[in-house]
């Protein structure tokens, strides 16, 4: 039963698991109360168990997923991963046919793989942070549905479907977020998630709808012939991009390409839409992990990959893209300096990889994007379940100038978390190091300028992770609160992710040096590229003033340089060195520490502009448009009255008008059928 | 053993039973014996007799619903293609008196799903209003063999067989009991009313056995009257339209379409509670089926030219019936107190809504018409058995006595809600995708009607407002001292049949509302049957044709057989 193919064939059980799991935790948290009664002695002694089988739901759902992805991984390194899916009617409105269904190919793999490792260990951890909280239950059913809404859209085949998942990963990140919903900062946090989001989903849906527009009739030939085919399928979208871009050349497919963009922008938290990311840090430790590693924002990166040809016909839509992916870079990498929140530096610094990714994608390094993307979610889950686990042990203790000096206190974390931060920092040949490379090579081949700024960002993240791993773990300790010792549950997921974070990316780097451990499969990039891509990217591969040991070299040293000002300035006392430096710098202190002003500038507009409209148009629509309806609703519910009037009582009025009501009929009918 | 079932299936009993087709009225048989037994049982004094004929009821029900789906949706599977509703199962029973097909297969199960539905939540209401007697189950079964038999009638005298076989159950049904006034008002104003439509129905019938010469079956008159365009040179004939106007004014009665829906309010609100569900389902789907068939048989089959008169004429009636039953269905049902009230008023609006597919008398179109016809059974059903368990509570149908009703009965409110949305057509239910359709399928089949559908949705906003009342009153005013006394505790075992089939229509509701195609594609199979040419209607025109030539009646006949075949 279980042959190669069963795996394939099933896919669609991955996202259902964690369905049932959601379902089941609802049931459990949400229907029994309310059968047995909430003061009830049953409930009473049923309520502990059912918070154990919460837990034990949701984490044997996403192990079955890692499971059943398992041999899918396998079947991918071993080269005989057959591309397929399979799709079934939705919505039939004539010939206009929207489908369902799931899509097994490199890309989808890599992604399973990555979100049900990942939420699989920061669901173990869940355990430990959220032991004590009240909403435990509900937050592993919050849990499982994020990891429906996010393994759906990975499964999805066409642009609809992941569509409807991308909104319902928006939704539930908007839950997760907003957990703590009493706390003032969560819930506002998770409001502007949503709005932000729902800017960008705007544009995603008009780039959507204006793709469809512009090819509906291509669409139709395609699926006149071949039936296997549905509309706005990512295999369709590569075959009429590769295959007949005549039929798009009058349209505007930098607009559309750059309104489809508007999505990940928001997702994937690109400047000028990613002020939400960083508030989002107000949610529970676990969610910032998932969210930022490997659910929510890889969301927009894998919409990017997904839709890539479209952006291919583009070089206005490309070029958009790498400047936005390098100018997010470089900006949440200087907010990260000045941040002393330990969830906030992290939460600058993902913003700042993403805009690594972003960059990568737009200079038409396809793989490397993708590539970063995966070792990235191992070490930024792993960094971010390090700071849970500081947060957790010094009593809710976010700030980082009253840490320092863990490095004795919380070993495991302190060792887990100089991992990332050199994985991050992309040096030693660890997994950041190589995909860091894989983007520097793209660059290079795309623009000098961005292949600069982007190696001087990667010495700044070096800095300002460096920069927050000795102020939280080295000198002495600062705070007051008293310092507890790791949990087991928490330990234990920091332990399993540092071994990707350190090697993955060398296994996956395609290097000549793996044949001798015998490691014999292919590389990462060898493995994502898609068919349409590898004749392009083999082509382009040797074009830019440096070799591929070059760059390495480059990155290497932008990093000992980051590092190096960092130890500088934060290993020996606090408010010396930095102090000169802010005084020196004060202007653009000031800029990064108002995170270049963008809420201000959002905040400006919405009041001095937005709202002085908005209240404007109210008026209109009070006085004017109101006032027209209220008239039609006067005049509907005055019918009302007349209506009722007929309603007489009277049988003999009412069988009058039978008789009267078919003869009526009946000359009318003559009158219609007569010349 | 297999020789003992080989053996019982080449009996000639048995055989007589295949051969006839008989064993695909096996719903219909099993309702027959379980309103026998149930009468006897329920003939007894004791409580215990009653209790049992009860359960007969449920039970036969339930089996005639199984079997029914079974039928529906199993045994017409083409062995070879493996398709479900390509095979040609048109089979005639009883010397074609009743024809098999998809559309009365499916109206089938919605009728007798629909009774079973209404027989869950009607026992703990009658007892509340302290009458234990089990007439009432044998009553409604006997109402709905008539109406499953109506969605098969192929026959003018299993036509008016049937309608009455649903229709004199359902005048003692809503006068149930007989010392309420307003109850029995209600009775006695439903067969009154009934009487005079079923003259006009009667009236119009007699003047279809006339012009057919003397034929009762649907395809021989129709053959006929195909017969007649051609060979009599007047054309279409002004007779059969007054002959169809008359049927549709006793259909119209039946599914209370304005102007014919001066009964509903009345009857609604004075019924029973159950009676009022299982009048505004139950007897409009199979009054649906059969106004599509007679549609079918008599107009639309007619030869192109001369039903293109035909169409255009009745199109022009069923515009005026839809509008009017639009508009002052959801006009009337703005200022209604009582709940049964506006839901009397909010069907006719959705039977104005569901006329729009008879305007364009198309496949697609009736096939959405199906489809809507199944959300209705689930979401008005399923509003009717929350506002059953509502009234058994407070014992009021006013909708003021609804306040605040979320405090103490969260899930009455939240499934009410849903039914109540998915009646206004709010996305995610399962009227969404029937309104949707039946919409879209209309404009694309003429775009001529852009201005009914523009209508149709205007009067959806109206009726968004009667709608979201209900829930308004029971989710944002503060709880009434009558709301405050209810418990939040679970409810007693006797109202457990009742929450069963809310849970079941709010499941059909919400899966409809977001997966709608399986059940599309048997609707549209059902109508594709319709469409296809009927070989027996062909064989008994070949023989008309024959007997015209022998006649020396006219020159023209030999061109006939190409008309039937673009049918």
């Amino acid at each position: 039963m279980f042959d190669t193919a069963w795996w394939t064939q099933n896919v669609a059980l991955i996202p259902v698991y964690p369905l049932l799991a959601f379902f089941l935790v609802v049931f459990m948290r949400g229907a029994l109360p309310a059968i047995f009664g909430a003061d009830s002695a049953t409930w009473k002694s049923i309520e502990g168990p059912t918070k154990t089988l919460s837990m034990l739901a949701t984490v044997t759902a996403t192990f079955m997923g890692l499971l059943h992805t398992w041999p899918l991984v396998m079947q991918l390194l071993h080269g005989n991963l057959l591309p397929y899916q399979v799709n079934e009617p939705w919505l039939q409105a004539g010939q206009f046919v929207l489908s369902i269904g799931y899509l097994i190919d490199p890309l989808s793999v890599m992604m399973l793989f990555v979100v049900t490792f990942i939420s699989l260990f920061i669901q173990i951890y869940t355990h430990g942070y959220m032991g004590h909280d009240d909403g435990y239950a509900k937050f592993y059913g919050y849990l499982a549905l994020f990891n429906f809404s996010m393994l759906g859209l990975v499964l999805s085949t066409n642009l609809f479907q992941m569509y409807v998942f991308w909104e319902l990963v928006g939704v539930s990140s908007y839950l997760l977020i907003g957990f703590w919903y009493t706390k003032k900062d969560a819930a506002d946090a998770s409001i502007k998630a949503f709005l932000m989001n729902r800017v960008g989903d705007f544009g995603l849906l008009l780039g959507i709808l204006g793709f469809l527009y512009v090819s509906y009739g291509w669409w139709q030939d395609l699926l006149l012939t071949n039936p296997d085919e549905v509309l706005l399928s990512f295999t369709g979208i590569e075959a009429l991009v590769t295959g007949s871009p005549a039929v798009l050349a009058a349209a505007p497919m930098g607009v559309i390409a750059f309104l489809i963009f508007m999505g990940p922008m928001a997702k994937s938290a690109q400047v000028p839409l990613h002020t939400w990311l960083p508030d989002a840090m107000a949610g529970p430790t676990p969610i910032s992990a998932l969210i930022h590693a490997a659910t929510m924002v890889a969301a927009g990166i894998y919409l990017v990959g997904r839709v890539y040809p479209i952006f291919q016909l583009s070089p206005e839509a490309m070029g958009a893209v790498a400047i936005i992916g390098t100018i997010t870079a470089v900006i949440a990498a200087s907010i990260a300096f000045v941040q002393y929140d330990i969830k906030k530096a992290l939460a600058y610094s993902t913003c700042s990889q993403l805009g690594f990714m972003m960059a990568a994608m737009g200079c038409g390094a396809f793989a490397a994007g993708l590539f970063h993307l995966f070792t990235h979610a191992f070490f930024k889950a792993m960094l971010f379940l390090c700071s849970g686990s500081v947060i957790h042990a010094c009593e809710d203790e976010q700030d980082m100038r009253k840490m320092g000096g863990l490095w004795n206190k919380l070993p495991v974390t302190a060792w887990t978390y100089l991992i990332g931060t050199i994985s991050i920092s992309g040096m030693f040949w660890t997994s950041g190091f190589w995909s860091k490379d894989e983007i520097l090579v793209g660059a290079q081949n795309f623009a000098m300028p961005i292949f600069w700024i982007l190696a001087v960002t990667a010495g700044a993240t070096a800095f300002y992770m460096f920069r927050s791993f000795f102020m939280t773990f080295a000198g002495s300790y600062r705070g007051e609160a008293h310092v507890h010792k790791e949990i087991p549950a928490m330990v234990l997921p920091l332990a399993v992710l540092a071994v990707p974070s350190i090697f993955i990316g060398f296994l996956l780097s395609g290097s000549p040096l793996l044949a001798n451990i015998g490691w014999t499969f292919p590389g990462f990039v060898e493995l994502i590229t898609p068919g349409y891509l590898t004749h392009a990217a083999h082509g382009a591969a040797h074009h830019g003033p440096f070799s591929h040991g070059d760059i390495a070299n480059i990155s290497m040293a932008f990093g000992f340089g980051g590092f190096a000002l960092a130890f500088m300035f934060y290993v020996k006392p606090l408010n010396t060195v930095p102090g000169k430096i802010k005084t020196m710098f004060s202007p653009l202190f000031t800029l990064f520490a108002n995170k270049w002003y963008f809420d201000e500038l959002y905040n400006n507009f919405l009041k001095l502009i937005y709202l002085p409209f908005a209240n404007f148009t109210s008026r209109f629509d009070k006085g004017f448009v109101d006032g027209i309806v209220n008239l039609v609703g006067g005049g509907i519910w005055t019918g009302g009255g007349a209506a009722q009037a007929l309603q007489s009582g009277r049988v003999q009025s009412y069988i009058a008008t039978i008789f009267f009501g078919v003869v009526v009929l009946a000359l009318l009918g003559m009158v219609w059928w007569l010349p | 053993m297999t020789d003992w079932i080989q053996a019982f299936l080449h009996t000639p009993f048995m055989r007589f039973i295949v051969v006839e087709n008989i064993h695909y009225l096996l719903p219909e048989l099993i309702l027959l014996v379980t309103i026998s037994i149930g009468l006897f049982q329920a003939s007894g004094r004791s409580k215990q007799s009653h209790d049992d004929a009860w359960s007969t009821a449920l039970w036969g029900s339930f089996f005639a619903i199984a079997v029914a789906k079974v039928l529906a949706f199993h045994l017409h599977v083409d062995p070879e293609t493996l398709t479900l509703y390509s095979t040609p199962v048109n089979l005639p029973v009883f010397y074609d008196v009743i024809r098999i097909d998809l559309l009365y297969s499916i109206v089938r199960t919605f009728v007798l799903g629909g009774t079973f539905l209404v027989l869950l939540f009607s026992r703990a209401y009658l007892e509340k209003h302290s009458s234990t007697a089990a007439e009432f189950p044998m009553l409604v079964l006997t109402a709905s063999l008539g109406a499953s038999l109506l969605a098969g009638a192929n026959d003018l005298i299993m036509l008016f067989v049937a309608l009455e076989t649903l229709g004199i159950p359902s005048f003692i049904l809503a006068g149930y009991f007989r010392n309420d006034a307003k109850c029995a008002e209600a009775g006695l104003k439903y067969l009154l009313y009934g009487g005079a439509s079923t003259a006009v129905i009667l009236f119009g019938i007699s003047l279809i056995y006339g012009l057919s010469g003397g034929y009762t079956q649907f395809p021989m008159i129709t053959a006929k009257l195909q017969l007649l365009e051609t060979t009599l040179s007047g054309g279409f004939q002004p007779v059969l339209m007054i002959a169809m106007v008359m049927l549709l004014g006793g259909i119209a009665f039946k599914l209370s379409a304005a102007p014919f829906h001066q009964w509903t309010p009345d009857v609604y609100e004075g019924a029973p509670l159950p009676v009022t569900a299982y009048l505004s389902v139950v007897s409009k789907v199979a009054a649906f089926a059969l106004l599509i068939r007679v549609c079918a048989n008599f107009l639309f089959a007619l030869s192109p030219a001369d039903a293109g008169t035909g169409i255009a004429v009745l199109s022009g009636l069923f515009v005026v019936l839809s509008v009017l039953s639009m508009i002052l269905g959801n006009v009337a049902a703005l200022r209604q107190n009582n709940i049964k009230r506006m839901m009397a008023y909010s069907t006719v609006a959705h039977v104005g809504y569901l006329l729009l597919g008879f305007v364009v008398f198309r496949e697609a179109a009736l096939a959405s018409v199906l489809y809507y016809l199944l959300a209705y059974v689930y979401m008005n059903l399923g509003a009717f058995a929350v506002i059953t368990l509502i009234s058994l509570q407070t014992g009021r149908d006013d909708i003021q006595a609804y306040s605040g009703l979320i405090r103490k009965k969260p899930f009455y409110t939240l499934a009410l809600s849903i039914f109540l949305l998915s009646l206004a057509g709010i996305p995610i239910t399962a009227g969404f995708f029937a309104k949707f359709f039946l919409f879209q399928s209309v404009i694309q089949a003429d775009s001529n009607t852009l201005w009914l559908i523009v209508l149709a949705l205007l009067n959806s906003t109206v009726s968004l407002y009667y709608y979201l009342n209900v829930i308004r009153v029971m989710v944002v005013n503060e709880p009434s001292d009558m709301v405050q006394s209810l418990t939040r505790r679970v409810d007693a075992p006797q109202t457990l049949p009742i929450l069963l089939s809310v849970v079941a229509c709010l499941i059909g509701t919400l899966v409809l509302g977001f997966y709608a195609d399986p059940a599309m594609m048997y609707t549209r199979g059902a109508m594709a049957q319709l469409n296809q040419p009927d070989p027996t209607s062909i064989q008994a025109l070949n023989q008309e044709i024959h007997m015209a030539t022998m006649a020396g009646d006219s020159a023209d006949v030999l061109a006939l057989p190409a008309v039937v075949h673009q049918r």
